[in-house]
């Protein structure tokens, strides 16, 4: 790397073009790069591909299925961090190589300080791999993977297969051509998310993965990799401070990602709304009254025992005694989802349409708003719907509304799309503070 | 599944005992609870692999005590199985809870980085709470629990123990009764041992079948084609479905609690129909009125040939949401969450059951484990 000054590079830096350095289009990063590189280039590259990976979050929140995802994250891929394959003879293909290279080391290093920002870094740059890896062809892909050391797999035998069969084709029932797949043997732990979600056969702690399926332990094997360097990486970055040309780069580039100011902190409460309170100011008195009567089906006693302790742990008075900050609508929607006996959540997400419907006409608004926000939560598109709730309970006050938060009005027509990043409510308490913005003077 | 059948008999008004739980005569029998049925040695070789001398698995594991009136100690660790003795006669704590092993000893938290105090192994534990089963068993609520409510546990113990064992391999597997209004479930084999968040959150999800909060009434969503684990789990639960649900729990007897069914399903014609013949013939039993769904599900299905299979699902969906396991998912999830230990007195109950039934269950379990190992002493 280009700070010969102060590190010097691992090994012998390689000879000969680069074509030979960069065999594959996939990379997963074992060893760093070890080129001299102009310090412009570094800090470029490296905010070229966290807009890269910011485009990837946005479109995760927005869409969900992968050719959805794909699609909206191509322009910029193809802008910023283009990677051609092997067959594309125009491109050049080593400089568009040795830029993922650099540019993945540098946000490494620039996201590895704190726990917060390496698992948004890993979380990313996992989907990133995805996308790369269900684009890339068979056969390139299969080259790739010979490369990769300690990627056993265990074949079934055709014998094997048939003592499983049932049990097999009714876990993967997916699989769309079973009797021709192959299936191969891993520990179970190898592949969670096949197991969490119950799509693959596991018997006596091994799964049995088809070999079409081979993605999910890839990106596995890519992103336990990655965890584990990134605390490595965080275990000697302190050695870095003292460059007084990478420490600012790096600095600026992890405050990059924290762009949007309200920072998330986790706990557990059940009462997940209350935290919003204490975003928006309320005083714990005037909370715990809002709690009393909101829970006032409750005895007293009850009361006091169950919930009464979570708003006081809230405001940093009980245990940890942290005053915690509201978890933002992304963390709402794909975290903490409630259980029986719960009660917090995003009403758009975890209420059904009945209950959604019946709350909005609580609420006095329109059939027509009532309708499209129902079609739009059920769609999936929780926080566009959100955001046209908010229209439609200010819609008097419009127009100042779109003036005070940039926010853009999408129409119910192609709604979805229209709803850029900024005007999306992407915090319980952005509702609430462009509320009052829009109901207080205009002089304040 | 032997251990199954012993339901806690005297459960139902709370408490079991006639005894103050505070004050000086309770801590004179706490401490000779400790002293005499308290089953140290067996507890430490548990939670000790089976070792005989003293490994980082005991030594690095933080217990914490709840004494006298509710303080609360955590990061407590022992040398061995006697310093440990010692320590319970001298505190005599009303509860004790297991944490996770740690890198180094809980004990010398204060004096290292917290960088270098990290949770490394614990056990993987599920803990099944009656408190879940409250929108959908009708007998008690809360914290009271009854031989009735006590079946739900049956079921969530057969469902579960079969899918660690079979599908996931597992050996050592240890349920114990909460003492109170659940059980809990110890597993503490190596590889369950040294499952990561993520592991135990993928083995939630995979066994976790009832999802939503107290907003939705749908709660199980399950695709046509089961998956194995389900296929077995709904062998289990389908026998008891009939005697339990329809029987005990009886929870068609009125409108009001028949209109929970009610709203689970979809089709709004087939509500109806379900809304009017079930207050027609509202002193029927439950067995019977499911009957009447029945029969009003296979019409529709002859009238519209495609909708058959979806209907039979929405049949099985609601056997599910009535009768597979609920989970308190945080507790497992969560690699330093404590949980209660076995043997100790229930804080609130006074009760031990847990004790002596699991005192028995432990002998048993670690007899398996090495089986020409001498247990007892006296």
């Amino acid at each position: 790397m280009a700070i010969d000054r102060h590190l010097k590079p691992l090994g012998p830096a390689p000879t000969g073009p680069y074509q030979s350095k960069y065999p594959h289009r996939l990379n997963f990063y074992f060893s760093p790069p070890l080129s001299t590189i102009k310090a412009e280039d570094i800090e470029v590259w490296a905010l070229e591909r966290l807009q890269v990976l910011k485009s990837i979050e946005s479109a995760y929140i927005r869409f969900k299925g992968d050719d959805e995802i794909r699609q909206a994250v191509e322009p910029t891929l193809s802008a910023y961090l283009p990677l051609s394959s092997n067959h594309n003879r125009k491109a050049n293909l080593a400089a568009e190589r040795q830029k993922d290279h650099v540019s993945h080391f540098i946000l490494r290093l620039a996201f590895s300080k704190t726990a917060e920002s390496r698992s948004w870094f890993l979380r990313y740059e996992t989907h990133l791999f995805r996308l790369r890896f269900l684009t890339t062809d068979f056969n390139e892909r299969q080259a790739f993977l010979e490369t990769l050391p300690d990627f056993q797999q265990r074949v079934l035998s055709p014998a094997q297969k048939e003592a499983i069969k049932p049990e097999l084709r009714a876990a993967s029932s997916y699989v769309k051509n079973f009797d021709q797949e192959s299936f191969f043997e891993v520990e179970f732990q190898q592949v969670l998310d096949l197991v969490q979600r119950r799509q693959v056969f596991v018997r006596g702690g091994k799964a049995y993965v088809p070999l079409s399926d081979q993605g999910v332990l890839i990106v596995n094997e890519f992103k336990k990799h990655l965890e584990k360097v990134l605390g490595t990486t965080a275990k000697v970055l302190t050695r870095l401070d003292d460059d007084d040309r990478l420490g600012p780069i790096l600095n600026n580039l992890s405050s990059q990602q924290a762009s949007v100011g309200y920072q998330t902190k986790t706990t557990n409460g059940k009462v997940g709304a209350s935290e919003v309170d204490t975003g928006i100011g309320v005083s714990l008195e005037d909370a715990m009254e809002y709690w009393r009567k909101a829970f006032r089906h409750l005895s007293d006693d009850k009361f006091q025992k169950e919930h009464a302790y979570n708003i006081r742990h809230n405001y940093g008075l009980e245990g940890k005694r942290t005053n915690y900050s509201p978890y933002s609508c992304n963390k709402i929607i794909l975290a903490n989802h409630p259980g029986p006996g719960d009660h917090h959540g995003c009403p758009f997400r975890h209420f059904s349409k009945d209950q959604l419907v019946d709350s909005l006409c609580h609420q006095n608004l329109a059939e027509d708003d009532i309708r499209s926000i129902a079609e739009l939560a059920k769609a999936g598109h929780y926080q566009i719907a959100c955001t046209r709730h908010f229209e439609a309970v200010h819609k008097n006050t419009k127009r100042r509304a779109t003036e005070s938060t940039s926010a853009k009005t999408p129409d119910t027509a192609n709604g979805v799309k229209d709803a850029g990043a900024l005007g999306r409510i992407i915090h319980p308490n952005q509702f609430y503070d462009q509320s009052v913005a829009l109901t207080q003077p205009e002089a304040s | 599944m032997s251990l199954a059948t012993a339901a806690p008999s005297s459960s139902s008004d709370g408490t079991g005992f006639d005894f103050p739980l505070h004050g000086p005569e309770f801590s004179v029998l706490l401490r000779t609870f400790y002293d005499k049925i308290f089953p140290c040695q067996l507890y430490y070789e548990w939670l000790n692999d089976c070792q005989p001398e003293p490994t980082k698995l005991f030594q690095n594991r933080e217990f914490s005590f709840t004494v006298g009136d509710d303080v609360y100690i955590r990061y407590q660790s022992f040398r061995d199985c006697a310093t440990m003795k010692d320590e319970f006669l001298r505190l005599c704590p009303n509860k004790i809870d297991i944490g996770a092993v740690y890198t180094t000893r809980p004990k010398d938290k204060k004096s290292i980085l917290p960088s270098a105090f990290q949770p490394i192994e614990r056990d993987l534990v599920f803990d099944i709470d009656m408190t879940d089963y409250d929108e959908i068993r009708t007998c008690c609520s809360g914290g009271d629990i009854c031989p009735k409510c006590w079946k739900f546990m049956i079921i969530a113990m057969k469902v579960i123990h079969a899918s660690l064992v079979e599908d996931f391999g597992f050996k050592h597997i240890l349920w114990v009764y909460s003492g109170r209004r659940g059980v809990h479930c110890w597993v503490s084999d190596a590889s369950a041992r040294r499952l990561t968040n993520e592991g135990r959150k993928a083995l939630v999800g995979y066994l976790e079948v009832i999802r939503g909060g107290s907003q939705q009434e749908r709660k199980v969503n399950l695709p046509a084609q089961l998956h194995p684990h389900l296929t077995r789990s709904f062998a289990t639960i389908k026998e008891y479905f009939s005697d339990l649900i329809l029987g005990d729990q009886d929870i068609l007897t009125d409108e009001q609690q028949w209109s929970k069914v009610i709203k689970i399903i979809p089709d709004e014609s087939i509500r109806q129909q379900l809304r009017q013949q079930w207050s027609d013939n509202a002193f029927k039993s439950s067995q019977e009125k499911w009957e009447i769904f029945d029969n009003i599900l296979a019409q529709a299905a002859s009238q519209k040939k495609q909708r058959g299979n979806y209907l039979a699902n929405l049949k099985r969906d609601i056997v599910f949401q009535y009768t597979y396991p609920r989970l308190d998912d945080k507790v497992t999830t969560g690699m330093n969450h404590l949980l209660k230990s076995p043997f100790c007195v229930h804080p609130k109950t006074g009760m031990c059951f847990n004790g002596w039934l699991s005192y028995v269950y432990l002998w048993l379990y670690l007899k398996s484990m090495r089986p020409h190992a001498k247990l007892f002493s006296d």
